[in-house]
């Protein structure tokens, strides 16, 4: 019933798109070795189709897009996204323009991991400047509201950032960005009754997460924390990062980066954290955390329509308020750290309405937390196809 | 609804909209403005960067960023026309080096390209297809939901 409501929501959105400017097809086949990246690894492969299309509706633009992703052996966690929105352009002068947008939109798994189904709302602004013709300013402001079919993880976010770059002649390109953000979890604490239930159920395999007694440690995902009542809700982070890009020729450029991020007050209400497939989930985001990430980048065009890009990322995270445990649960004393060392190379190939993108990422994640001492191997091999009609302005 | 006939269902939809597409390309407006893309007046252009600003290009519609772009070898100036969105989430400035292949127009002794690819910092950028459509899905929101995690 639910593969059939999938279906028709892609038939509505191809359908609405039938009058539309510009629509895109994608379908990516992907595989791992390691989904739930732990020490545990488990292979899966995920088919993941996806739409999107846009129209100007003057003096605004319709946007919405939509992707289901199947997973083979754990089809318990496949899920339907969906969002749309308008959004609005304007240029204060020759050299400064505004950008808003509002959307909404939600996300749909399968019975397992239902408790993660949510719907949201997001607001964006964004302000671009030419301070000189080779530096650039800009400011960018979002709001997100998202609530969930388990209350527990229902919060809002405020993330501001501003940043400045300069061009060089030497095709240098230096840039530094200010980030602040803050995540209000409106309820995140059961009474403590409700949670020793829920705990034991989780461990029997329902509860909240896929809960598949991999280890007999933790049975169930991102359980509620009762001891944290009265640290507050809230986490606030700020970050600091730069990039330094250089064009080598026409055909190449490299690039360095690197974030330092700090926890700034609160931390994590939740007990354990843990994400699949690097898909972001209300306990495992970029308020999860505080620590560093350094990354480089090379990207080469080359001949027959064709991009290459290789990167490497280094990062360190701690996760305030996440103890580490070992594979019985005892607790270890001090909180959650990850190592992480990850190889990505990315090769796009771009035919005259479609292009075709193979790409392999390595991960080798450290943890004091043995559970999450893992490596994986993601592979991804897709297809994006441009529809487009009307008029060519 | 069987794994099969669910895709079976989205490969005839998919290649039933590119058949509709092809059959009926949409109205063709009666009077089509001078600064369409032409494909047939494309040209490839490669040189320096001298002014970027943000011009509204057409009535009630986002305005572009607009390139001032000094040929290489002959000094000739152009007037490109980049995209709107699109450029909150790319950053071009004076004095890049830059490649670009567009369709030419001339109006008022002024040279004018409306860009289809992009060549600059070692990278290339498709902001319409072959035929001339835009490609441009921009601004900070757009594009990011798909993909989540591993290329999911």
């Amino acid at each position: 019933m639910k593969k059939l409501a999938v279906i028709v929501g892609l038939i509505i959105g191809l359908t609405g798109a039938s009058a539309a400017d510009h629509l895109t097809l994608s379908f990516f086949q992907n595989a791992t070795n390691n989904l739930f990246q732990t020490t545990f690894p488990e292979k899966d492969q995920i088919s993941a189709v996806a739409f999107s299309y846009e129209k100007p509706f003057r003096p605004f633009a319709f946007f919405t897009q939509g992707q289901y992703s199947y997973l083979y052996r754990n089809s318990d966690v496949s899920y339907y996204a969906q969002d749309l929105g308008l959004d609005y352009l304007h240029a204060f002068n020759e050299k400064t323009a505004l950008y808003i947008s509002a959307k909404a939109g939600g996300a749909f798994y399968r019975s397992v991991y239902s408790d993660f189904n949510f719907l949201n709302f997001g607001a964006v602004a964004a302000v671009k400047s030419y301070l000189t013709p080779a530096s650039i300013m800009k400011w960018n402001y979002g709001f997100d509201y998202k609530n969930y079919r388990n209350s527990l993880f229902d919060h809002y976010s405020h993330l501001t950032n501003l940043s400045l770059d300069r061009y060089f002649e030497s095709r240098t390109t230096l840039k530094g960005e200010a980030a602040w953000g803050y995540k209000y979890f409106l309820h995140p604490f059961l009474p403590s009754e409700t949670v020793s239930k829920d705990a034991s159920a989780a461990g029997a395999g329902s509860g909240m997460g896929y809960g598949k007694g991999r280890t007999g440690r933790r049975g169930g995902y991102f359980l509620p924390d009762t001891s944290g009542q009265g640290r507050g809700q809230g986490i606030q982070i700020a970050s600091l990062s730069g990039l330094i890009a250089q064009g080598v020729s026409d055909r190449i450029g490299i690039r360095l980066s690197g974030v330092r991020q700090w926890t700034v007050s609160g931390e994590n209400p939740f007990s354990t954290i843990e994400e699949f497939y690097m898909v972001e989930n209300p306990s495992s985001d970029m308020y999860s955390w505080n620590g560093y990430a350094l990354s480089g980048g090379l990207t080469i065009e080359g001949p027959w329509n064709t991009q290459l890009k290789l990167g490497y990322t280094k990062s360190q995270k701690d996760f305030p308020g996440i103890e580490a445990m070992d594979l019985d649960g005892a607790s270890l004393g001090p909180s959650r750290q990850d190592r992480r060392n990850q190889w990505d190379a990315r090769l796009e190939k771009n035919f005259r309405v479609f292009s075709v993108v193979l790409s392999y990422s390595y991960v080798d994640n450290h943890s004091n937390d043995p559970l999450f001492k893992w490596d994986g191997h993601f592979l991804s091999l897709g297809i994006d196809w441009n529809l487009n009609w009307g008029e060519t302005k | 609804m069987t794994r099969p006939k669910i895709f079976a269902v989205l490969l005839f939809l998919t290649v039933g909209t590119e058949l509709s597409l092809g059959q009926q390309p949409g109205p063709t407006p009666p009077q089509r403005p001078s600064y369409f893309y032409n494909v047939d007046t494309e040209r490839r252009v490669e040189g320096l960067i001298r002014e970027v600003l943000f011009e509204p290009r057409y009535e009630d519609r986002a305005p572009f960023l607009i390139v001032v772009l000094e040929e290489k070898n002959t000094g000739q100036l152009y007037k490109a026309e980049i995209s709107p969105a699109w450029f909150f989430e790319h950053d071009l400035h004076k004095g890049e080096r830059i490649k670009m292949i567009g369709s030419f127009y001339a109006k008022d002794d002024e040279y004018f390209l409306i860009a289809r690819e992009l060549q600059v910092g070692g990278e290339t950028f498709r902001l319409r297809d072959s035929r001339g459509f835009p490609n441009w899905r921009g601004g900070p929101t757009k594009g990011k939901m798909q993909r989540r995690g591993r290329g999911m």
